[in-house]
Order: structure tokens, then sequence, then C-alpha cells
């Protein structure tokens, strides 16, 4: 409590650590894809009926990785960018919009992969998307937020 | 001390997540032991060997049936579903479902391998339909149906060969179908729909089809596949494929791959394997585990 943070970084603090929760989520989330592809469990989707094709389709693996993995990394440098950007870390900001733009433009690929080139859904994937677009969303607010109290000092 | 706490955060967090994916992936090993199922009925009789179908035909029902191979003699349902050499040094044994999709991917893994290593290779395969599966006791059915006409291996064959087909109900609609209908294959097909599919390939096995659509519901053929089921369960198997190698279970990324399932053959072959041969690698079957 030595540095409170300004009266307009608060929203954006907060913004910040919902994403790294978020992020954990995603993190979980892809833990559990990457163990399931390594030991060949065959996935129970929930919602969905489609979890069985989408996993062991071409474009569950890179090569021998496991797709699952590079989201175990992605939501892993995602939480550690949020973390630090809840701290203040005004370049881990920076990081943190490019990375959730990387994995923005990757999940919108897997998602038009899942509805028109196998034509099923799995419901771990489908959680995923909607952690990474509930990602964007934030870091998009989070930099508006950032910029107003600045743009309104111009004024 | 506010410095360094998002960094003790993250490195918190780095340790949770592996050491929660490596508590993870050691759950979901089989807890079985590493040994071997062992075929709990007496007298393993090998089938006479019979390739691999390796082509993988579409079949659509109606289509020209392709010439069968003289039809067998009808017999008794097969105590052990075994192809391959009758005296090989390999048994391996794999717990299959039907409708898993890394079971058909591990079919022509293993029809390559069985291809390669002819008579020194034996193959075991018993039924483990999941649950979650809603078509994959039909299909075990319908293959020990066509193995009381003598013909197990070739419907198994034809199941695996065909099974994002069959399961779609992809064979049912015809590749005449329209763009509309075919969409409305992708989801699960109707048991109706696949009983049909299935007799389809009976004909095409040149099997007696009354007869077979009839085997297909009874008490002899669903006491079958249920022993073979209660026999995974007794190993606590729970997913499929799991292949065991002269009673040694292998992992699942090693099944995946011809090159993965040759290297764990020559690690058998020379004697390096990790586990004694096992009761079932035995010409002849002993008794089951306790």
């Amino acid at each position: 409590m030595n540095n409170p943070q300004p009266a307009q970084d608060r929203p954006c603090t907060w913004l910040y650590g919902l994403a790294a929760v978020l992020s954990l989520g995603g993190l979980a989330d892809s833990i559990y894809l990457t163990v399931a592809h390594l030991t060949g469990e065959n996935v129970t989707c929930l919602a969905s009926s489609g979890c069985s094709e989408v996993l062991s389709s071409a474009y569950a693996s890179v090569g021998k990785i496991p797709l699952g993995a590079f989201g175990v990394l992605g939501y892993f440098v995602a939480f550690s960018l949020a973390t630090l950007a809840a701290f203040g870390h005004a370049r881990a900001r920076l990081f943190l919009i490019m990375m959730v733009a990387g994995m923005l433009a990757t999940t919108l690929w897997l998602l038009y992969v899942q509805a028109f080139v196998l034509h099923a859904f799995c419901d771990f994937c489908l959680l995923s998307a909607g952690i990474t677009l509930s990602l964007s969303a934030i870091v998009v607010t989070g930099y508006f937020l950032e910029r107003r109290p600045a743009a309104e000092e111009a004024l | 001390m506010r410095r360094y706490l998002p960094l003790a955060i993250i490195g918190a967090v780095f340790l949770i997540a592996i050491g929660s994916g490596l508590m993870l992936f050691r759950s979901k090993q089989p807890t079985s032991a590493p040994t071997a199922p062992v075929p709990p009925i007496v007298p393993v009789v090998p089938a006479t060997p019979v390739p691999p179908v390796v082509a993988a035909t579409p079949i659509v029902p109606g289509a020209q049936t392709a010439p069968a191979t003289p039809a067998t003699p009808e017999r008794e349902p097969e105590s052990l579903h075994v192809r391959g050499g009758a005296n090989a040094r390999l048994t391996l044994e794999e717990y299959g479902d039907f409708q898993c999709i890394p079971c058909s991917k591990f079919y022509p893994v293993l029809a390559k391998v069985e291809e390669d290593y002819g008579d020194r290779l034996r193959v075991v395969f018993r039924h483990k339909p999941l649950h979650k599966h809603e078509l994959a006791p039909l299909a075990a059915r319908a293959a020990e149906a066509a193995g009381l006409q003598g013909r197990f291996w070739e419907m198994h064959d034809l199941l695996f060969q065909n099974s994002l087909r069959w399961t779609k109900g992809v064979d049912t609609i015809g590749p005449d179908a329209t763009p509309s209908r075919r969409l409305q294959s992708t989801v699960l097909a109707m048991e109706i729909e696949v009983r049909d599919v299935f007799a389809s390939y009976a004909e095409r096995l040149k099997l007696d089809v009354e007869r077979f659509k009839a085997d297909i519901d009874s008490d002899a053929v669903k006491a079958r596949v249920e022993s073979d089921n209660a026999h995974a369960d007794t190993l606590k198997i729970d997913r499929t494929p799991t292949v065991y190698l002269n009673g040694r279970l292998l992992p699942f990324a090693t099944v995946s791959t011809v090159e993965g399932l040759h290297r764990e053959i020559e690690v058998e072959l020379s004697g390096k394997g990790t586990v004694e041969a096992a009761p079932s690698a035995q010409p002849t079957a002993s008794e089951q585990p306790k």
C-alpha cells in the first residue's frame, strides 16, 4: 500500500485482474486438453457431440505437439502479462494487447475450422474461444479507459 | 514488497500449473496393472490368418458388392478373436470401440504393422464399447453377429474403415444426397439407420442377412460383447484403444503411429521389454488375474 494507484487507474487494475482470472480458466482448460491428447482419453462433451471429431482431427496438433500445449503457453503468458498490467506495468499492457490479438486470430481460425471444415464443435474449444473473446473485450476496454484521461488532459 | 508480488503470483501459478498438469496426467493413465489382460477362456483357437482389408472402400447401400472370398463354414462364436501367426512370439491385444475415433485411427496403423510382421504377430481384439458412444454396443454386436457366420474380422475391418460414415449416417443417405441432407448427417445417425448400414455390410460380406439381423439382438451375442466389456472393467480400462503387447501396456502416443508401434515391437523382439512375457502372450491362455 506504499504506492496507491491513481484513481483513474483503478478500473484498469480491476479489468486486468479479471483478465488474469480468465486466463487461469483458459490455462486449466488447455492443460486438460493437452493431457487428454497425450493420454488418448476420449474427451466427453457436455453440450455438443463433436469433441472426438475435433480433438482427434489433423487440426488438433501441430506436428507432434498438441494444440492444447500452445494454449497452455498462450494462457500462461497472458496471465503473466495481465498480472503485471494489473500491478501497473505499462509495457505489460502493450504486450498483453499484442498477445491477445494473436490469440484472437488463432481462435477465429479454429472456430472457422470447426464450423466449416470439421462440421463439429468441441465444448472445451468453445470455452477457450469464449475466454479469448472475453480477454479481447477486456484489453480493448482497458486500452480506451487508459486513453481517455490523456485525451481529456489534451483538451 | 509490492514490486515482487506479481512475480511471486506468476511463479506460484507456474508451479501450480506444472504440478496439476503432472497430477492430471498420472491420474489419466490406466490404473490397471502393467501386466496384460489374460484371456479368460480356455482354448485359444487362432483364426485362420486373414489379411487385414487395408483399402478403405466406402460402402454405399445398394452398391455392387465386391466378390466375396469363399465362405467359411459356420461355427460357434470364437472364444477369442485372434488373427495372425498361431505361434507368433508377439501378441498384441486391443480393447477397442468401433465408434471411437482414436480406434479408427489406430486401425490403419495396426493393419500396416500386421502386414509388416506377418505371422510373427498375433492380434487379439476385445470389445470395450464406451458408455458415451451410443452406437458402439450395436457395432460390437454387428461384429459378433458376423462372427457367428465366420466373418468377425471382415466385419471388424469394415466397421473401422467406415466408422466416420456410419456414425454420421453418410452411408444411409448415399453419395448423391443433397448438401442440406449431408449437413444434417453431421449429427449422429439414428440407430435404425445404422442397422441398415450394418445389414448392407453383411450383404457385402455375403452373409445370411436375415440371420445376421436376428443375431445382432440375440442373447448370445449380447453376452459375448458383455463378457469382453466386463473383462475390460476388471482391468479398469476406461479408454480406447487400450493396447497391450505381450502383456505390456503401450502408451497411447506409441500406438498412434506405425513408427512408434514398430519401435515397441522391436524392443519386445530384442528381449528388452520392461515386463516379462505375460500369460496372454503364450499360445494357450491361462487363468484370469485375481
